[in-house]
């Protein structure tokens, strides 16, 4: 994966609010992937990629996006973007028809048979207007314009929130489907780490302003585990680097975040019934983040 | 850029057509004669046709949030902001141009066709500066706050004419007199060229402002 060509670079990139600050944040994106950013409320996800769409100016760092500044290219960027936010903003007065016709004359690729057959595919209607669309129905409908112009890059952020479950699993297995078949690049910000499960490939935990962990999420999963044991039945450096150590009626319990490299030291303790493994997922693992933070 | 100003085509088209038939009425309902009140009411005209598009549709952009959506679209703020100046331009120069018209076509003394042509190219150039400072200043605060500074201005502009009432209570005829001779003199071969330039600078500086 090191060798594969970025579609995204952030390099140290700083920017400063009134009680805020994004703190040399640094990440790539390689071609093809799906990029979960994983992040409390407040931690600088929307910030990360609001510089990414030059919506927000960067104070210091360097981003590029296909190889472009979005500060001085921002409309090349944008050319070749496809961007749903949490909220979704249209003329409201105006019809579905009008809004996909009007956003067209901005796009140098637009397709308008993509457009009609993502309108049919999700069910929504030509001549309804924007403001009669349901919180639903305007995310497809956003979506349905993002995707419309051939992009080569998806970024969503916090695309299902406030969206029922069925919405919502259509809208990612929609994502993964684009990237996995199209290989389409995605980065997807979200605080709901099941959204990040079904679809990342990569994930990065941005907590107050910090990337604090950036792993492909395969390895993370088979990394962070909870370790359940009884008293004695650990090696004393490995209990103490366990984090959210809990007692309970088993024993002990606490996570690591280094499970294969100490996987071999625990196979007598599971044979003998004294050591549990068990798998946790992103949410645990954010929440050890934000803990140790 | 385009698609950005012809969004609001209908009404624009609406509410400038409803301006232009007005005045024709108008100008048919006081004679060919009658010149002096059309005259004053051409500025007023003018001040709609140019500032009443750019509150209206300022407005409708700020209620349906379209800066956040255009922010997402391959448009630059350089697009955005000199389509709207764009606009300002020609329906400043298609109003001066149709009160001139209008005039043409009424009785008016050859000694004061100079002051009537001064006049309504003032509106027009006055309008245009206070147009670019209009969308310097939306681009700076947003719409609302703008629009409530503009209210209190607009407030405040009332005792003007008291002002001027107390202090030249005496010589009013000499103050007219004064404007008059001002608007007669005025070299607009110089002025129209300035007030051009000022105008493209202001827009630069609203480009700025909106990046």
């Amino acid at each position: 994966m090191d060798n594969m060509e970025n579609i995204l670079e952030l390099q140290n990139v700083h920017k400063k609010f009134k009680g805020f600050v994004l703190d040399g944040i640094s990440l790539n994106l390689p071609q093809g992937f799906i990029l979960g950013l994983i992040g409390p409320n407040g931690s600088g996800k929307t910030t990360t990629i609001k510089i990414l769409m030059n919506i927000v100016k960067r104070n210091g760092g360097d981003v590029r996006v296909f190889g472009l500044d979005p500060r001085e290219d921002a409309k090349k960027i944008k050319n070749k973007v496809g961007y749903l936010g949490e909220e979704q903003y249209f003329y409201g007065n105006k019809t579905v028809a009008w809004t996909g016709n009007f956003v067209s004359a901005f796009y140098d690729n637009w397709d308008t048979n993509i457009f009609q057959g993502l309108l049919t595919r999700f069910g929504i209607s030509r001549t309804k207007k924007t403001r009669e669309l349901s919180k639903g129905m305007k995310v497809r409908f956003s979506l349905a314009l993002a995707l419309s112009h051939h992009p080569e890059l998806l970024i969503l952020d916090e695309p299902t929130a406030g969206l029922d479950p069925v919405i919502r699993r259509e809208v990612l297995e929609l994502l993964r489907k684009k990237s996995k078949s199209e290989g389409k690049s995605v980065i997807i910000s979200s605080h709901i780490t099941d959204d990040i499960m079904r679809t990342a490939d990569l994930v990065a935990f941005l907590i107050k302003g910090k990337i604090v962990l950036t792993s492909e999420k395969d390895e993370l999963l088979a990394n962070w585990k909870r370790i359940h044991y009884k008293k004695g039945a650990l090696d004393g450096e490995i209990v103490n680097s366990l984090t959210r150590q809990t007692d309970h009626a088993f024993g002990s319990s606490g996570i690591t975040d280094r499970y294969l490299e100490i996987k071999d030291s625990l196979v007598q303790g599971i044979t003998e019934g004294v050591v549990k493994i068990e798998n946790i997922n992103l949410d645990d693992i954010l929440i050890s983040l934000v803990k140790g933070a | 850029m385009i698609s950005i100003v012809k969004k609001n085509k209908a009404f624009f088209l609406g509410y400038c057509g409803a301006i232009f038939i007005l005045t024709a009425i108008l100008r048919v309902a006081l004679g060919v004669e009658n010149a002096a009140p059309l005259v004053l009411l051409s500025g007023v005209m003018i001040f709609m046709l140019v500032f009443g598009p750019v509150f209206f549709i300022e407005q409708y952009e700020e209620k349906h949030k379209a800066y956040d959506f255009l922010d997402i679209l391959p448009v630059g703020a350089g697009e955005i902001v000199s389509a709207k100046f764009g606009l300002v331009l020609v329906t400043a120069t298609a109003s001066v141009g149709y009160m001139l018209l209008l005039f043409s076509l009424t009785k008016v003394a050859p000694n004061d066709w100079a002051l009537v042509r001064s006049y309504i190219l003032m509106s027009g150039v006055a309008c245009l500066g206070s147009a670019a400072l209009s969308y310097i200043g939306i681009f700076a605060l947003t719409y609302t706050k703008f629009a409530v500074i503009v209210m209190s201005f607009v407030v405040l502009l009332g005792f003007v004419p008291v002002l001027v009432m107390k202090f030249y209570r005496d010589n009013m005829h000499v103050l007219i007199e004064n404007i008059l001779t001002f608007l007669r003199n005025v070299n607009w071969a110089t002025v129209i060229p300035l007030a051009l330039i000022g105008y493209f600078a202001f827009m630069f500086i609203a480009i700025k402002i909106k990046e």
